[in-house]
């Protein structure tokens, strides 16, 4: 659009070429039509057209250098503001130079923008993080009075299951807030992981380690076929709490009696963590949701749950640069994959 | 702020109504920038031909392809193909790397083409992030298949294209490597905010992106909305 009022450097220069062979056509024909031929004037010509040519063609080389060289500053200034690094000013009378400090205005604007919206985010996040905050002190508490109440000697059966369901409905409100906080925590870069590269075996080990009374009251068989060498890059305490947010719905999906599969390996760029059971799957139309807040599959809606867990796990594994994929035969079982880099 | 725009895009192959075969039928469709959108098919489809048509490789019958606001088939055949050049990635199946130059060579030969300055921060940040650090200096017969695709995926970004087009990325790889591969590129459209359309058949590859959009005889069967809320949050 713009390039197209700007007429093709290929077409000005043949049409340069073309006037400057008609002047000198011209130029020659009057010459020799007034003084007939006579060498010692073409000699003096020839020698004049060459040492404008040369001077002109000198002129030219400047200017391009010129220009290259502004270029190279505008694109220099880009690549600068791009990466963030502190921009170079220069002051001179030229038009170039203003053109430049226009470049440096706009980018500038466009920083201050990018300035006040991270900062606006940042208050959203606070205020979100100060929610979850406040909530649970008064929520501590309902839980304390709900126990003590439970605790009452002459309570009527009716009255006892209240309470009961009051209990428990505070302690699934606990657990969403206290992921809440943790998600928060994790996307304003509160939290600073660990990162480094360690045997998986443990981390493992550690995730199965507050699951294994659930696992053997429903006796549900764990198999794992780790390499003790077998290693990653991670932060042990957080991957090991998204590991125990995919075997925790690994046990609550798999029927008694079932089994639950924990391979380990590496392979070129990243190790594979995978987490296999035999329980109901998850229906091909809803494997690339499983990942979203709060949603819940339509088979998994007797089961308790509030659907935070896969996303807060993929979470804490995407900051580390890794990856959760899912696969699922319906009724034969999930295969969740836990993608870490190994570098 | 959408970056693709395709509107009523057709074509068709044969003058003969009776023999014209509808390659593409009518595709309207939107993508945003920063989304990675998986377009599935089986042989046949059109999918190819969309692909085709959305590089700038081949002109429609009919209907119009806005990218990052330039209408590509308005433009003549000079300037569409250094509007390719410089706003388009292509990855490729084959991988299509010069076997004589070294990965690094490889990956900056776009921008040398184009007579651009190399961007060295954000070349680093690309082959780190890609892990090739220790690759630069190979040449790509060395390599492994995945390997090979990640100096691919590099080249694409170097150029800081508005758009990545990956024609089945993963088709000559096995099935761990193919996983790792789509996790990278995944990453890097979210790490650059980089646009990728990606065809396949793979629906387990398909997955992992931000929407699918699903292509049949030349027409999307589904998929043609706009992505959800999950992004924006």
């Amino acid at each position: 659009m713009i390039n197209s009022t700007v007429p093709h450097p290929r077409r000005l220069r043949y049409l340069f070429s073309a006037v400057f062979l008609l002047l000198l056509i011209g130029y020659s024909g009057t010459i020799l039509y007034l003084e007939g031929f006579s060498p010692a004037l073409l000699q003096l010509t020839l020698l004049f057209l060459i040492a404008v040519l040369g001077t002109g063609a000198l002129y030219n080389r400047v200017l391009q250098r010129q220009l290259t060289g502004f270029m190279d500053t505008v694109e220099e200034m880009v690549d600068r503001a791009i990466h963030g690094r502190e921009q170079l000013t220069l002051f001179d009378e030229t038009r170039l130079s203003s053109l430049e400090h226009k470049l440096l205005r706009y980018i500038e604007m466009g920083k201050a923008n990018e300035h006040n919206l991270a900062a606006e985010k940042n208050m959203i996040k606070e205020l979100i993080s100060d929610i979850s905050h406040q909530t649970k002190t008064p929520l501590a508490s309902v839980l304390l009075y709900s126990q003590l109440l439970a605790e009452t000697p002459d309570l009527s059966p009716d009255t006892r299951q209240l309470v009961e369901q009051i209990g428990i409905q505070s302690e699934k409100l606990d657990w969403l807030i206290t992921s809440l906080i943790k998600l928060s925590r994790l996307e304003t870069g509160m939290i600073h992981l660990q990162s480094e590269v360690r045997p998986v075996a443990a981390t493992i080990t550690s995730a199965l380690s507050h699951l294994y009374t659930r696992a053997g009251n429903k006796n549900i068989i764990i198999n794992i076929d780790c390499d003790p060498l077998t290693s990653a890059r991670h932060d042990y305490k957080w991957t090991s709490e998204a590991l125990f947010n995919l075997l925790e719905n690994a046990v609550k999906y798999t029927e008694p009696g079932g089994s639950i599969r924990i391979t380990a390996e590496g392979n070129e760029m990243f190790t594979r963590i995978e987490v296999a059971d035999t329980g109901i799957g998850i229906p091909e139309d809803e494997l690339e949701h499983i990942f979203r807040r709060f949603y819940r599959g339509h088979n998994a809606r007797e089961v308790e749950g509030i659907g935070i867990g896969l996303f807060l796990a993929q979470k804490i594994i995407s900051i580390q640069g890794g990856y959760i994929t899912a696969a699922s035969q319906p009724g034969q079982g999930s295969r969740l994959t836990l993608y870490l880099p190994q570098l | 702020m959408p970056i693709l725009n395709i509107v009523n895009l057709k074509k068709y192959y044969g003058k003969d109504p009776q023999t014209t075969v509808k390659a593409l039928d009518d595709i309207s469709l939107t993508v945003e920038k920063g989304e990675f959108v998986a377009i599935v098919g089986t042989s046949g489809s059109g999918k190819s031909t969309l692909l085709h048509m959305l590089g700038g490789l081949d002109r429609p019958t009919e209907g119009k392809v806005t990218v990052d606001g330039n209408e590509l088939f308005a433009m003549s055949d000079e300037k569409l193909t250094i509007f390719r050049r410089r706003s388009v990635g292509f990855v490729f199946q084959s991988y299509n790397l010069v076997p004589i130059l070294s990965v690094l060579e490889n990956i900056t030969l776009p921008i040398e083409l184009d007579g651009g300055r190399i961007d060295r921060t954000y070349l680093d940040e690309v082959i780190q992030a890609l892990g090739l650090q220790s690759k630069i200096h190979s040449l790509p017969g060395s390599l492994s298949g995945g390997q090979q695709q990640r100096v691919a995926i590099a080249r694409a970004l170097a150029t800081k294209p508005s758009i990545i087009l990956a024609d089945e990325p993963t088709g000559n790889l096995d099935s761990k490597t193919s996983q790792e591969v789509l996790i990278l590129l995944k990453q890097m459209s979210e790490k650059f905010n980089q646009t990728i359309v990606m065809i396949t058949h793979n629906e387990s590859i398909a997955q992992m992106a931000d929407r699918i959009i699903r292509i049949e005889d030349g027409r999307i069967v589904s998929g043609n909305a706009t992505p959800s809320g999950a992004r924006i949050l």
